[in-house]
């Protein structure tokens, strides 16, 4: 069994699980003594590669002095393929599994790493209380498991109410300690991965997230919020089980032997990558909510950029018809656009081995640029239980043939009070 | 000095909405916004939620909605 970081594509991580920093929204119906239950199933599945099944429950309660405690479990089971990083050649290339046991041989296809399957599980604990009338503290913690990755995390946080709580300020700071422990040992970067060059024992690395944020009801109607995040991560960045190809004048993978590497077979000219030890992110993110009669729009704009030299716009719209007798309608459509990390190439020359400081030729960190359309479709009753089904579709497109992939996002969601 | 220039435009923002009395409802036209549809980050669910994530692991972005810390090993 091999772990491939690439494949943990669904999980709740705590960049998800600290939004709840923001909004704290009051509970949705009057039965004080209830707990509310957020409850869905992710099935998410990528064409030829990942898939995922993810349930999810969320409790919420209120309490008399108006502090609120909300509990989150997720658990996240993974199978299928990723890509190892290496190009699509017509050439035959020759890998080593992750542990190190094993080769595999690709031929005019994206090399795919199949052999992973893991489980998460996620906790995350949030609790938000009042000062005083316009004044509201909130503390929360995560933790999260899988096989070669855990990862632990404390946040805390200001809410203000201005302007007859009209205006509402945010203020937040996390930190989160990870330790990823590899499989088959952590690779030395840029070495060839026929050498099989890894060093024993887990590696680190810290995150200190600070958020700032202003929600302002423009009108009875209209609702803005602006935030402000900045992410700084110190430690270990690199995929452990990403490799970039040695290329040839033609285009063409080239041999380990004649770099003085081990020979494990024909096309093994293929290095461990390797990414700088910190990174900063800087994210904008502007929110708009406008209810119209019955329906409601939501169009979401965030723009990030970081000192690996990437830049990305991220535009998110819903729209949601409501209809009389409880049930919605919510068309969703999603546009994502990134440009490249500084360290990005599909493929290393001759001439570089030996020469570059850092490089990954992870498709997530080329030019690309997604798409996600689909509808949502739901029922509330009388007693606030909801029931909903979403369906979307998923496509990433981008300059190597590794980065064209299509998924299937299906969820069913369940709210009730107990 | 990118952050920093950021950060200044953020407060002036700030700045600039705080001083916008005019601006928002009295109590008793908080009917909408009183729906959890217009709150942002419980519209919908669990959603927002398990999106971060998905996109998280699939692109070089996070943050901006809540934090952009890791939480899983896959970027």
């Amino acid at each position: 069994m091999q772990k491939k970081l690439d494949g943990k594509q669904i999980g709740v991580g705590i960049a998800a699980a600290t939004c709840a920093l923001l909004g704290q929204p009051a509970l949705a119906q009057g039965d004080a003594d209830a707990w509310q239950f957020d409850s869905a199933v992710l099935y998410y599945s990528e064409k030829d590669r990942v898939t995922a099944v993810e349930p999810v429950v969320r409790g919420k309660k209120q309490f008399s002095d108006d502090s609120e405690l909300e509990l989150k479990l997720t658990l996240d089971s993974l199978t299928g393929a990723s890509h190892n990083g290496a190009i699509k050649s017509d050439k035959p290339q020759t890998f080593t599994s992750p542990s190190g046991g094993q080769q595999y041989q690709v031929t005019n296809e994206v090399p795919l790493d199949d052999s992973f399957k893991d489980t998460r599980v996620a906790a995350n604990m949030q609790y938000t209380r009042p000062f005083s009338r316009t004044l509201r503290w909130t503390a929360g913690m995560n933790f999260s498991n899988e096989y070669d990755f855990t990862s632990m995390g404390l946040n805390a946080g200001l809410l203000w109410d201005l302007n007859n709580k009209n205006t509402t300020l945010t203020f937040g700071l996390a930190h989160e300690a990870d330790t990823i422990d590899p499989v088959g040992g952590s690779p030395v970067g840029l070495t060839f991965q026929s050498d099989q060059q890894k060093t024993d024992g887990s590696e680190d690395r810290s995150i200190n997230d600070l958020l700032f944020g202003v929600t302002q009801v423009i009108n009875r109607n209209w609702l803005m919020q602006l935030n402000y995040n900045v992410s700084v991560s110190d430690g270990y960045h690199t995929d452990p089980y990403k490799i970039v190809t040695v290329v040839g004048a033609n285009g063409d993978p080239l041999e380990a032997e004649s770099f003085g590497a081990m020979d494990i077979g024909a096309g093994d000219a293929q290095i461990f990558e390797l990414r700088p030890d910190s990174r900063t992110k800087n994210a904008l993110y502007w929110e708009n909510r406008y209810h119209f009669n019955r329906d409601v729009l939501a169009v979401g704009y965030r723009f990030m950029s970081d000192d690996w030299g990437i830049t990305s716009h991220t535009l998110d719209v819903k729209y949601r018809f409501q209809f009389d007798n409880g049930w919605f309608l919510q068309p969703h459509v999603r546009w994502y656009d990134q440009g490249e990390a500084d360290f990005y190439q599909e493929s290393v020359t001759a001439a570089q081995v030996g020469s570059l400081d850092e490089v990954s030729a992870d498709y997530r960190l080329g030019n690309l640029t997604d798409t996600t359309y689909g509808v949502k479709v739901g029922k509330q009753w009388k007693n606030n239980q909801q029931l909903s089904l979403r369906v979307e579709s998923f496509q990433q497109s981008g300059d190597s043939d590794a980065s064209e992939l299509d998924a299937l996002i299906t969820q069913v969601g369940y709210t009730f009070y107990w | 000095m990118k952050t920093l220039f950021t950060f200044t435009v953020l407060l002036a923002a700030l700045a600039g909405l705080s001083g916008c009395q005019n601006l928002g409802v009295q109590p008793w036209q908080r009917d909408l916004m009183a729906k959890p549809v217009m709150t942002p980050g419980a519209a919908d669910g669990l959603d927002d939620a398990l999106d971060d994530h998905i996109y998280f692991s699939k692109e070089a972005s996070s943050g901006g909605r809540g934090f952009g810390g890791g939480g899983c090993g896959c970027n």
